[in-house]
């Protein structure tokens, strides 16, 4: 085993990471920041693991994470890595793995580059962790499907210029007879409703979007008819290993605030790291960051070999997420009154970090995965 | 036992089907609702380490597991004995 960055990898996160410190670290009051986004797209963040010929890097998923990580690292508009994220597991990777080369090429640059948003409708009011119970259905007609239903708590929903759509085609074979489909935002019958409000996130704009006979043509199935549970499950499998790299970087960033603070504050005539009850729950956030970064990476690493990551991708998400839940809290902690001030970015990650217990499969739904696996 | 009767024992076992194995043989697994997508995951978990081979999620399809036959034909193809 080797868990030494090549120096390719080394000088990239360093550039990504002086990168995120020039970005705007607030969200703007609309909440999406489609200059930022123009920005990362522009870097390259979007296209980090899409092929060359369709404007990525095609850098692959481990250094993917060392970007992503370094991105949260020095930028803290949370909302807005988790709409990057968003789009690249769930649009982009379903795009490049069971697009046609038309809808490859139609797409994936735009995606890539910052010019387009990309939204994934897959939850519904009556189907958010039994999502492959979605009611959303696509009637044939012709050459054209015809969409009808409505989504919720779709990421990116309110601002995207493309969603990728779950559908039933064929509602007699429950989850083996889902399709997805590629719909612009401009077709008639799609209505993409405002910006929820939200407790965390902010710069991440997520809503309803509601399909009223939203008529679309053959060639926007993406994929094969029938192959809906496997593109979501695909998808879910990247996302759940690398939606919370930023995560792990801003563990870092908050872990080096304690650190800081605890050697500088000082209270009875001596700094706060001296006394064990500080000093040891720094050394937790430390330990819990370290664990968190190597199961991410380790999902990573088998992404990039192309092999089988789907319970490692949720110990991943779950470990990560529960453990900035903790960090989080500590970070606060520590800091005392200083930590619910707005300045230090701690308190809003408690409520960033109970958002991450629920997207892309509450914690519970990722100890399912990893239970079935196995065999339970 | 050949391949398709592992498949079966496999399916009986992992699936709603209630009856014994060699009842599956000309059973249709998803129009029939044997398979749904949590058992689904659950067979190929038990395939994967049962015949040594990897079907990623993206290759969940349900060409390829309609019937005993065709999960036999996926198994055959990826090498697993």
């Amino acid at each position: 085993m080797n868990f030494e960055w090549s120096q390719d990898q080394q000088d990239f996160r360093e550039s990504v990471r002086g990168f995120a410190e020039r970005l705007d670290a607030r969200p703007t009051p609309d909440g999406f920041d489609r200059d930022a986004w123009s920005a990362c797209g522009e870097f390259g963040i979007q296209g980090l693991v899409v092929p060359e010929e369709h404007g990525g890097s095609a850098a692959g998923a481990l250094t993917a994470a060392a970007a992503l990580e370094a991105l949260g690292q020095g930028w803290r508009n949370t909302g807005a890595l988790f709409s990057l994220n968003a789009q690249m597991w769930a649009v982009q990777h379903p795009i490049a793995r069971f697009g046609s080369d038309e809808q490859k090429a139609r797409y994936l640059p735009g995606l890539c580059h910052g010019t387009l948003v990309g939204a994934h409708g897959a939850s519904e009011p009556e189907a958010g962790s039994d999502v492959f119970g979605l009611r959303t259905t696509a009637k044939a007609d012709g050459d054209d499907w015809v969409l009808s239903g409505s989504k919720t708590f779709c990421s990116n929903g309110p601002v995207a210029d493309v969603y990728v759509i779950l559908a039933s085609t064929d509602p007699g074979r429950g989850s083996f007879g889902l399709s997805a489909f590629l719909v612009d935002r401009d077709t008639p019958g799609l209505v993409a409703g405002p910006p929820m409000l939200k407790a965390g996130l902010p710069g991440s704009p997520i809503g309803d979007v509601h399909l009223d006979d939203c008529r679309v043509p053959g060639s926007a199935m993406l994929g094969r008819k029938g192959a809906g549970m496997a593109l979501f499950t695909s998808a879910m499998e990247w996302e759940r290993s690398l939606i919370l790299a930023p995560v792990v970087g801003a563990m870092a960033r908050h872990l080096d605030q304690c650190v800081e603070f605890a050697k500088e504050r000082r209270q009875f005539g001596q700094p706060i790291g001296a006394f064990q009850a500080v000093a040891h729950r720094i050394a937790q956030m430390r330990l819990r960051l370290d664990a968190g970064r190597l199961l991410l990476q380790r999902a990573a690493w088998l992404l990039d070999e192309g092999r089988p990551a789907t319970a490692e991708g949720s110990m991943a998400k779950l470990f990560v997420s529960e453990a900035y839940l903790q960090s989080s809290l500590d970070a606060v902690q520590v800091h005392g009154g200083a930590g619910f001030l707005e300045d230090t970015g701690l308190a809003s990650s408690v409520a960033d970090a109970l958002a991450a217990r629920l997207y892309s499969g509450t914690s519970e739904m990722q100890m399912n995965v990893i239970a079935r696996q196995l065999g339970l | 036992m050949d391949l398709e009767a592992r498949i079966a024992a496999a399916v009986a076992e992992e699936s709603s089907w209630t009856g014994p194995p060699e009842g599956l043989a000309d059973v249709r697994l998803i129009d029939d609702q044997v398979l749904d997508s949590q058992s689904l995951f659950t067979l190929v978990t038990r395939l994967e380490a049962e015949f040594g081979i990897s079907v990623p999620d993206d290759e969940l399809l349900p060409d390829h597991f309609e019937t005993i036959a065709t999960i036999a034909e996926l198994v055959r193809a990826k090498g697993g004995s």
